[in-house]
């Protein structure tokens, strides 16, 4: 996770906080409006971003795994889901394999899949264009406590150094024999004798840590500062009000949808 | 306990310890995660940091360490739906914290206890979850179990808990039974971090006496 600084773009100038806000708005709007043509905006909408930020290399993985999961779910729930009325004649059947599809699990699924990839696009392009240290600067800008700002950091600047000493360990034990491929039952032996030195290695870390942080006044009562100054301008102020309005409105739909206008 | 100078296991250095404990238990079931898909199994292995601190720190800096790893796993993949499966590793730190607490997270027989508990918990609270964010189709292993149980009749819940019964059994199995046997080869003053410290410290003088 070490990340490089890309030329600012618009979305990387933004206030984390104002992202925070963000995608709050968009999934609420998401999830309450219940539209698939908003969706669908949202998802073009994220999409044309993720290409202008030139995040589209990353992107593929992620749009792999929402591959995965429409044909996952429109193929099960389509051919095998509950609310299927088998009576009615089948919208199309897949030729050579004879996979019956039913218009009611079909939508069943399209209700979950509108609900599901356009946050995954969306929420991938706020989250890939924070800094994380800024954001848990951000957050601690905004009230919360030093001590949970800290934490959100570390975990960022600790997953790296984990991962890289699991590489050396699965390297080592890996010259000394293990066997990491082959069948099934092998692979979970070799679970065990690559997890154990990692967590102990980490833990045997844990006292020295402690007491470096001691030396460095984490506990200590003053008020901390922070090397990073995060700008605000006008247009952070205009989207975080814009996305805070957007989730209070849909709710505020939700709720007349259904228990006003039954 | 003579060697111990600073008591770690309240006040300020408690505060200290979650401070690195509660990250380190979300790298470690990052890591875990990881490991599962390089060596290519069928599993998630992604609880195994919650237990871990759950029973060193307790239950409750446990569940945040859980929490906090659905959070940050969603921020990295990109899934913010899926943080709500935090709520399967609540259960999963509540547990193991529990009954590290109450002094049975010693044996082979209390870690199979925890196994299949947790097994049973995390099927119970996982399956609404991915029912009401995903409508029972996640795009994982799981699915194809699903469909199976889908085939033989089952209306989509129960489908989504039965087949996450045989998973959850071997997936935290290995968890909660990974985090026991490292907890039986940590020193003893990191082990005292946990809830039940009064009575492993009386335990120990009485040994010692």
């Amino acid at each position: 996770m070490i990340q490089e600084r890309y030329k600012p773009t618009f979305l990387r100038k933004l206030y984390p906080n104002t992202k925070l806000w963000m995608s709050l708005g968009i999934t609420f709007a998401i999830l309450f409006f219940k539209n698939v043509w908003l969706s669908l905006a949202i998802m073009i909408a994220s999409l044309i971003m993720i290409a202008y930020e030139k995040y589209i290399l990353e992107f593929k993985v992620v749009m792999v795994s929402i591959l995965i999961m429409a044909i996952m779910m429109f193929s099960i729930n389509g051919t095998l889901n509950p609310v299927i009325d088998y009576s009615k004649d089948p919208v199309f059947i897949l030729p050579l394999l004879n996979w019956k599809f039913y218009k009611e699990g079909l939508e069943y699924a399209l209700t979950y899949f509108s609900r599901i990839a356009p946050l995954m696009a969306s929420l991938f392009l706020l989250f890939r264009t924070m800094n994380m240290t800024d954001l848990g600067i951000g957050m601690y800008e905004g009230g919360v406590p030093y001590n949970v700002s800290f934490m959100f950091i570390s975990t960022f600047q600790i997953i790296p150094v984990l991962g890289k000493d699991m590489n050396q360990i699965m390297d080592a034990q890996r010259a000394r024999g293990l066997d990491t491929e082959g069948n099934l039952l092998k692979r979970f032996k070799a679970f065990l004798p690559v997890m154990v030195p990692v967590v102990a290695n980490s833990i045997m870390r844990v006292r020295n840590q402690a007491v470096a942080l001691e030396t460095k006044g984490f506990n200590s009562t003053a008020k901390k500062t922070v090397y990073r100054d995060l700008p605000r301008t006008k247009a952070d102020h205009f989207l975080k009000w814009l996305s805070i309005l957007i989730a209070v409105s849909s709710v505020i739909y939700k709720i007349v949808i259904t228990y006003v206008l039954k | 306990m003579g060697m111990r100078t600073i008591d770690s296991s309240k006040g300020k250095m408690r505060t200290t310890y979650m401070a690195i404990l509660i990250p380190l238990g979300i790298a470690i079931n990052f890591v875990g995660g990881q490991i599962a898909s390089r060596l290519a199994l069928p599993l998630f292995l992604d609880s195994i940091g919650t237990a871990i601190v759950a029973a060193i720190m307790g239950p409750f800096v446990g569940a945040v360490s859980g929490v906090g790893f659905n959070i940050i796993s969603s921020i990295i993949g990109g899934n913010i739906l899926s943080s709500l499966f935090g709520i399967c590793n609540i259960a999963t730190a509540f547990i193991v914290g529990f009954m590290t607490r109450a002094g049975k997270f010693k044996t082979v027989v209390h870690a199979i206890i925890a196994t299949v508990a947790v097994a049973l918990a995390n099927a119970l609270l996982g399956a609404p979850i991915a029912v009401v964010v995903y409508g029972g189709i996640q795009g994982g292993g799981v699915d194809l179990l699903v469909a199976g149980m889908l085939s033989l009749g089952r209306d989509i819940l129960s489908a989504a808990f039965l087949a996450r019964v045989p998973i959850n059994l071997v997936d935290k199995g290995i968890a909660v039974f990974a985090a026991w046997l490292i907890l039986m080869r940590l020193p003893d003053s990191l082990k005292n971090l946990a809830g039940g410290k009064k009575k492993i410290e009386e335990e120990q003088e009485e040994e010692s006496n």
